[in-house]
């Protein structure tokens, strides 16, 4: 059994050690790039999602390196109606990818005892203990964790440092650096000694740098490709930035949600105003956020074409302004190769927020 | 002493050129083409024939092919289209709020507020709320687009014609023309369509306040004008330069900027042979493509790069 998972930001190299740490093979898919969304968009049905064509695209090409078994943490999330991962499967299966499919789904759902079967049958081959099966899935969850704070706190540093670059730089280089990890030790190494770099950086706190937060469509949020490098690009116009979707808070959120259904019941309470029942995505979250967003100038709110629930938020979006709420861009990502269009439109977006926070303040 | 601005775009490439004051000396429209080193040197070296270039103390560039223009002539400022109109209808009017800006191949709304951007919006992939629309109707029916504008404009009366979409808009006008509807009665419609268009898809949700400016290539055209004082029932300013506002901004963000020493290549330019040519870089995972603007014998100018290894 050779295991292999859909891409889901730096989770992918997380997991991968993981399964390292059990004994089970397992082969990451390729970086998500041009043609891994080829690939999968000639399988994907036309109107599906960008993150569908990634990770379908992804699987295909794992398929060619070997894998036999495909590991998917679904959750029952609240896209294609909790069917996310048996579409997925579906497609794969009549374009002739036999995979075994092992859906992880929320026991709320499939019910505890399916659930533990399904997790069993991920370990059943190679049979390792199960204190280093808590082990190793208790560190895989903490290095993600310590990855995405650290990547959060890079982000919004990025504004008092004078040379935008150099934060850049050292993202870019911490990406190439999980991309070779070996064992987790080493991943809280590489944690550590970025750590190190970033405080040698010289922080100039007298600056009032332009705070942006990114909300929306959680995968188009994480996946640093499906969004054409926002983050990199707004950290090169010399803003500090927030990104609400990590993985993190999905690990967070998932658990939750399968402990103490209660905590549902609470995000609805918040945003009830503006949607009294649930549409499916996480369209709930992204309109809370911006609502309480009230510490940032701008709020950027990206989508992959067709995707139901953030068409419907960014329709409550059009008018933050004169609610008083920050400023709201909408970008949409699809298939299009071309960056002109977003480059004009990012840029804009920050320059009308710098002009607006600079001169107004009598700068 | 004189400043730059060029606005080079899929449809036309626009120059500008003002003084001190701000007053716009010279202006040029070019088509683009799809040629867009050509023109900005056929550009450079019209204005070249009548100004030094030691007389220019600054340059701006704008547009979709402003890191282009940049390599080719040399930049102080490269900015993108909304920033520029706006900086050029504060210049013009300080009291516009609302900027309806109409190209070639796209569209945009800016809502302004003591003379900066309140918000903005494009138009998305689809071009029905563009200008093509009007020219490809027209050309369809062996109409230039100015007599399109006259006709549209003395037309009494309109066809309803529907532009939600650019190709069922014309079967609709097929249709129409079947039943015997007049040529200008149907060019008002669809001047009229293009504005619905326009104010349904572009402007969804903005607020149009009184003030209101049109601007771009198609601000030209007489009927869209028109079309659009009846839809909103307000009167709308064409400003005199309104084919030329984001090269107008461009250079207005140059003249602000005040640099010392100007980066601009001078209008020498023009006479210069240049090719383009794409290189990978493979400095970092990025893997830019970098692309050189060259002569014979030197790289003349790049971009691409997203580190500014190489531009910068």
């Amino acid at each position: 059994m050779i295991v292999t998972f859909p891409r889901f930001g730096h989770s992918a190299e997380m997991v991968s050690l993981m399964f390292e740490e059990l004994g089970i093979p397992c082969i990451i898919p390729p970086h998500n790039d041009y043609d891994v969304l080829k690939k999968g968009s000639q399988i994907s049905p036309e109107e599906i999602c960008l993150p569908f064509k990634y990770m379908a695209g992804g699987l295909m090409q794992s398929y060619s390196q070997g894998a036999d078994t495909v590991v998917m943490v679904a959750t029952c999330g609240p896209c294609r109606l909790g069917e996310y991962g048996q579409l997925l499967k579906e497609v794969l299966d009549n374009a002739g990818y036999n995979y075994n499919w092992i859906i992880i789904d929320s026991p709320a759902v499939i019910g505890t005892k399916e659930f533990i079967r399904r997790i069993g049958a991920v370990a059943e081959e190679k049979r390792p203990a199960k204190h280093k099966i808590v082990n190793a899935a208790f560190n895989t969850v903490k290095l993600i964790k310590a990855l995405d704070s650290l990547e959060n706190r890079i982000k919004r540093i990025n504004g008092y440092v004078g040379a935008h670059s150099s934060c850049i730089r050292i993202m870019n280089e911490l990406d190439d650096k999980i991309a070779s990890l070996k064992s987790f030790d080493e991943g809280f190494e590489l944690i550590r000694a970025t750590k190190r770099r970033i405080r040698k950086l010289e922080l100039d706190r007298t600056v009032n740098p332009i705070k942006i937060l990114i909300v929306g469509e959680i995968y188009t949020s994480i996946e640093k490709e499906a969004n054409r490098k926002l983050e990199d690009k707004l950290m090169m116009l010399g803003c500090s930035v927030n990104r609400h979707m990590t993985i993190s808070w999905w690990i967070d959120n998932a658990v939750k949600c399968a402990a103490l259904p209660a905590f549902v019941k609470n995000i609805t309470m918040m945003s009830r105003r503006a949607f009294p029942c649930g549409i499916g995505g996480y369209a709930k979250e992204t309109v809370n956020k911006i609502q309480k967003a009230s510490e940032f100038d701008g709020v950027i709110k990206i989508m992959p074409s067709g995707c139901m629930p953030e068409i419907v938020t960014k329709a409550y979006c059009e008018n933050t302004v004169n609610n008083k709420l920050p400023a709201v861009l909408n970008l949409v990502y699809d298939e299009m190769d071309g960056e002109a269009g977003y480059e004009t439109r990012i840029e804009a977006f920050v320059d009308m927020l710098e002009r607006r926070k600079h001169v107004l303040a009598g700068n | 002493m004189y400043w730059l601005g060029i606005d080079i775009g899929s449809i036309s490439t626009d120059m500008v050129l003002i003084d001190a004051c701000g007053n716009v000396l010279e202006e040029l429209y070019l088509r683009t083409g799809g040629e867009p080193v050509k023109v900005v040197r056929e550009g450079l070296s019209a204005l070249g024939e009548k100004y030094a270039s030691n007389y220019v103390q600054g340059v701006g560039i704008t547009g979709s092919g402003r890191n282009l223009g940049a390599a080719v002539a040399g930049a102080d400022v490269v900015k993108n289209e909304i920033t520029s109109h706006a900086r050029a209808v504060a210049e013009t009017d300080s009291d516009i709020r609302t900027v309806i800006e109409i190209g070639g191949q796209d569209s945009k709304i800016i809502l302004m507020e003591n003379g900066l951007v309140k918000d903005f919006a494009m138009n998305t992939v689809c071009a029905a709320g563009t200008g093509s629309f009007l020219d490809r109707q027209a050309g369809r029916m062996g109409i230039t687009i100015e007599d399109l504008s006259d006709m549209a404009y003395e037309a009494a009366d309109y066809v309803p014609i529907a532009g939600r979409c650019a190709v069922f808009a014309e079967s609709d006008i097929i249709h129409k023309q079947q039943t015997g509807a007049s040529e200008s009665a149907l060019m008002a419609g669809l001047c009229r369509a293009l504005a619905a268009t326009y104010l349904s898809n572009v402007a969804k949700g903005k607020k149009i306040e009184p003030g209101i400016c049109f601007q771009g290539g198609v601000a030209s055209n007489k009927g869209m004008r028109k079309a659009f004082e009846e839809l909103l029932q307000q009167p709308i300013i064409v400003p005199e330069h309104h084919k030329v506002m984001g090269a107008l901004g461009a250079a207005l963000l140059a003249k602000d900027k005040k640099q010392a020493k100007t980066n601009f290549k001078g209008f020498e330019t023009g006479r210069l042979e240049l090719r383009t040519e794409e290189t990978e870089c493979r400095g970092c995972s990025n893997t830019c493509r970098v692309i050189n603007i060259r002569t014979e014998n030197e790289i003349y100018g790049c971009f691409g790069d997203i580190c500014g290894r190489y531009s910068g």
